[in-house]
């Protein structure tokens, strides 16, 4: 039984208030069934006592000592009764004795003598190694004369223990049956209303990794449950109105901005055409034009990540093997990493992935290029890919400036900026991972970065491996991939 | 060469139609789809540069009802729209090319004269620009006689410059031809490339042929032209 789970709480808890109960009752039914018992038992030879002194003990004296020794034989036959007698005179010498049991076995010849201390009748148990325990009560008597006697009866506990031990042991052995069938009972019984929680955590959680557009099932009970399936049903639709008004909000926005910008550009460029221009207009307006290229790329950027967003722009994936696609992409980046004395490397293994190639390798094109820039001259770049159980791995590895933990949460979002001069003089959208994310996303896998300030930036995407494809052979072959150098162009 | 320029943006259209008319093209504007339709079916264009969003009559409906009648004349879409259904559906259209908004005029130009067939296609396997040449079937780079060697994206980059003599192609362009999409506005890679490629081509004369036109991109042209 899992802790972790309502389930699993909720049946332990109720086991153990039931195991608390049945002890709670069984010792409370033990000791009340032996205190009737021996209550009844200590009725019974108080009220023997009584009738043997005023029957018999008070014309002892009168008729004699034989008389009464048949009387009470007669009366309480040893056999018969199981019981035990004595009658003791205060000088210590036994009038009347009963004969040893064997039924259950007293040896009456092992008790000790009654002491003539106390007034009242008291009870003792006599313990008799090898026999039954005995319980006797000493009853103190006067004659009419005035002599003490002290009549003594006993009965053995033997048949009170026996009792007792088989209701202990009923109660032993049941409880653990008790207990093992509430479990199980309440585990089942849990399972029932729980099972529509299961299912809408299993619906949730596909909503939230594909589309908002569907709805959980309403658990149709009336009770709470339906109430939490109806209110994150609500929830769902004011996320989705949420999403969808932001995306078609940055598209609208996209889209107006496309034509007063062709304008601007349009306008500009044209003017460029004047052969007698001064050359500090002539410099302005190229600096209007190259900010309105800017502008135009994030109006681009905006619209590919909002329709990669919606899943309006499906990627159009096939089987592509991306260890092609790393060494086309590091081919292609390599003198722009030479231009600033960075070594690149590229290990990678042949792995088959789907994948929209034009879009992954935008993302290897951004990380590589964001990794060349933020590399100060002579460092090092790499990009390894390798596989992990049933995921394809690539990793581009930089020893940079790196990011400053505080960035890090933020990087993957829209025109977050680490350091704002310097990203403004290197002239970039704000967009690159923002793309990079939309894009991985939507090919159904993730990115991750990892990166201490001053050491360099670890970028990690990871893809599902197309279906049939092979899984990773042995942990020693994916860490240890086949270096490739790639060759400048 | 008569050019049809259907656009419902007047700023849009002055600016292309001016720039067109500078390039000794004659050029008549109209500014909803169904004048443009009517004024294509009146006049024997040799290209029509049609808007997508237009008022009275979308684009995509004027394209087709001009394609019922005339199936030679040549096509240019212009469209804020860039989804790769929108672009197939311009296609299937009947259109023959398409620039995104906002493009460079250019790139319009370019697209506009490859339309009418007079434009960047050179097909004898040698190019001149000044003193530089290039042979497409040896792919040999000479310049004043001298060879220069060039790696593979230089020489593409040089082809595709020499193709444009005197005409700015934007560095959107350049991406688009020598490398692709995937470099689009993330890289400095063709300023890179320029570098390297004016290393070889011009450092080592006086006379510098490939151009640097600031805002815009680059261009290569010869000594006084």
């Amino acid at each position: 039984m899992k802790w972790s789970t309502l389930r699993g709480r909720v049946v332990t808890w109720y086991v153990g208030l039931l195991a608390a109960a049945l002890i709670v009752f069984g010792a409370t039914l033990y000791f009340g069934v032996q205190s009737y018992l021996r209550s009844t038992l200590q009725d019974g030879l108080i009220d023997q006592a009584k009738a043997i002194g005023t029957t018999f003990l008070a014309f002892e004296e009168q008729k004699g000592p034989a008389w009464m020794g048949g009387e009470i034989s007669e009366a309480y036959a040893p056999e018969v009764s199981g019981r035990f007698i004595r009658i003791t005179r205060q000088d210590g010498k036994v009038i009347y004795q009963s004969g040893d049991t064997r039924d259950p076995l007293i040896n009456t010849d092992t008790i000790p003598p009654p002491t003539f201390e106390r007034d009242s009748g008291w009870f003792r148990t006599e313990r008799q190694p090898g026999a039954t325990n005995l319980l006797v009560y000493a009853y103190p008597f006067r004659s009419s004369t005035g002599t003490r006697y002290f009549i003594e009866t006993g009965t053995s506990l033997a048949s009170l223990e026996r009792m007792l031990t088989s209701l202990l042991d009923i109660v032993l052995i049941i409880m653990p049956f008790i207990l093992l069938a509430a479990t199980l009972g309440g585990q089942a019984m849990m399972k029932l209303p729980l099972q529509p929680l299961v299912t809408l955590t299993e619906r949730a959680e596909h909503i939230g990794t594909s589309k908002l557009g569907e709805r959980l099932p309403v658990i149709d009970t009336g009770d709470e449950m339906e109430r939490l399936s109806l209110s994150l049903n609500r929830m769902i639709s004011r996320l989705e109105d949420a999403l969808s008004h932001n995306q078609r909000f940055s598209a609208d926005v996209s889209h107006e901005l496309r034509t007063p910008l062709t304008i601007m550009r349009g306008e500009l460029e044209h003017a460029l055409v004047d052969p007698d221009m001064a050359p500090s207009t002539r410099d302005s307006i190229g600096s209007a034009l190259e900010e309105i290229s800017r502008m135009a790329k994030i109006v681009e950027s905006l619209l590919a990540i909002a329709r990669l967003d919606s899943g309006a722009d499906a990627i159009d994936p096939h089987p592509e093997d991306i260890s092609k696609l790393c060494r086309w992409v590091m081919e292609q980046m390599h003198l722009l990493a030479e231009e600033k004395h960075i070594s690149m490397s590229v290990h990678t293994l042949p792995m088959i992935v789907s994948i929209d190639p034009a879009r992954m390798k935008q993302v290897l094109v951004n990380l590589i290029d964001n990794a060349i820039k933020y590399t100060p001259d002579g460092g090092s770049i790499s990009l390894n890919s390798f596989v992990v159980g049933r995921l394809a791995v690539i990793q581009v590895t930089d020893n940079g400036i790196g990011i400053p933990a505080s960035a890090l949460p933020n990087v993957f979002d829209r025109f977050y900026r680490t350091d704002k001069a310097r990203s403004r003089v290197s002239g970039g959208t704000g967009l690159g991972l923002a793309i990079v994310k939309a894009i991985c996303h939507a090919h159904g896998g993730s990115v991750t970065l990892t990166s201490s300030e001053g050491a360099g930036t670890l970028v990690r995407i990871e893809l599902p491996l197309a279906a049939g494809a092979p899984a990773s052979p042995s942990p020693a072959t994916s860490a240890r991939p086949s270096p490739v150098e790639v060759a400048a162009d | 060469m008569r050019i049809l320029v259907v656009e419902d943006e007047p700023k849009v259209s002055s600016f292309v139609q001016r720039g067109l008319v500078a390039e000794r093209y004659a050029v008549d504007v109209c500014g909803d789809g169904r004048e443009g339709l009517e004024m294509a079916q009146a006049f024997p264009y040799d290209l029509i540069i049609l808007d997508l969003m237009l008022p009275r009559l979308d684009g995509s409906e004027v394209l087709q009802r001009i394609r019922r009648t005339n199936t030679c004349v040549p096509v240019l879409m212009l469209t804020a729209r860039d989804t790769v259904e929108d672009k197939v559906r311009m296609f299937e259209g009947g259109a023959d090319d398409y620039l995104t908004k906002p493009f460079a005029f250019a790139e319009l130009l370019v697209r506009t004269k490859a339309l009418l067939r007079r434009g960047p296609v050179n097909r004898s396997s040698t190019m001149t620009v000044g003193n530089l040449e290039l042979d497409r079937l040896t792919q040999q780079v000479k310049r004043a006689g001298k060879r220069i060697e060039v790696t593979a994206k230089e020489y593409s980059l040089l082809e595709y410059l020499m193709q444009n003599e005197g005409r700015v192609l934007s560095r959107n362009m350049i991406i688009e031809h020598v490398w692709d999409q995937s470099f689009d506005g993330i890289t400095n890679i063709v300023d890179v490339y320029v570098r390297h490629l004016r290393a070889k081509v011009d450092d080592p004369h006086t006379v510098k042929l490939i151009r640097t036109v600031r805002g815009s991109g680059y261009m290569i042209r010869g000594e006084g032209e």
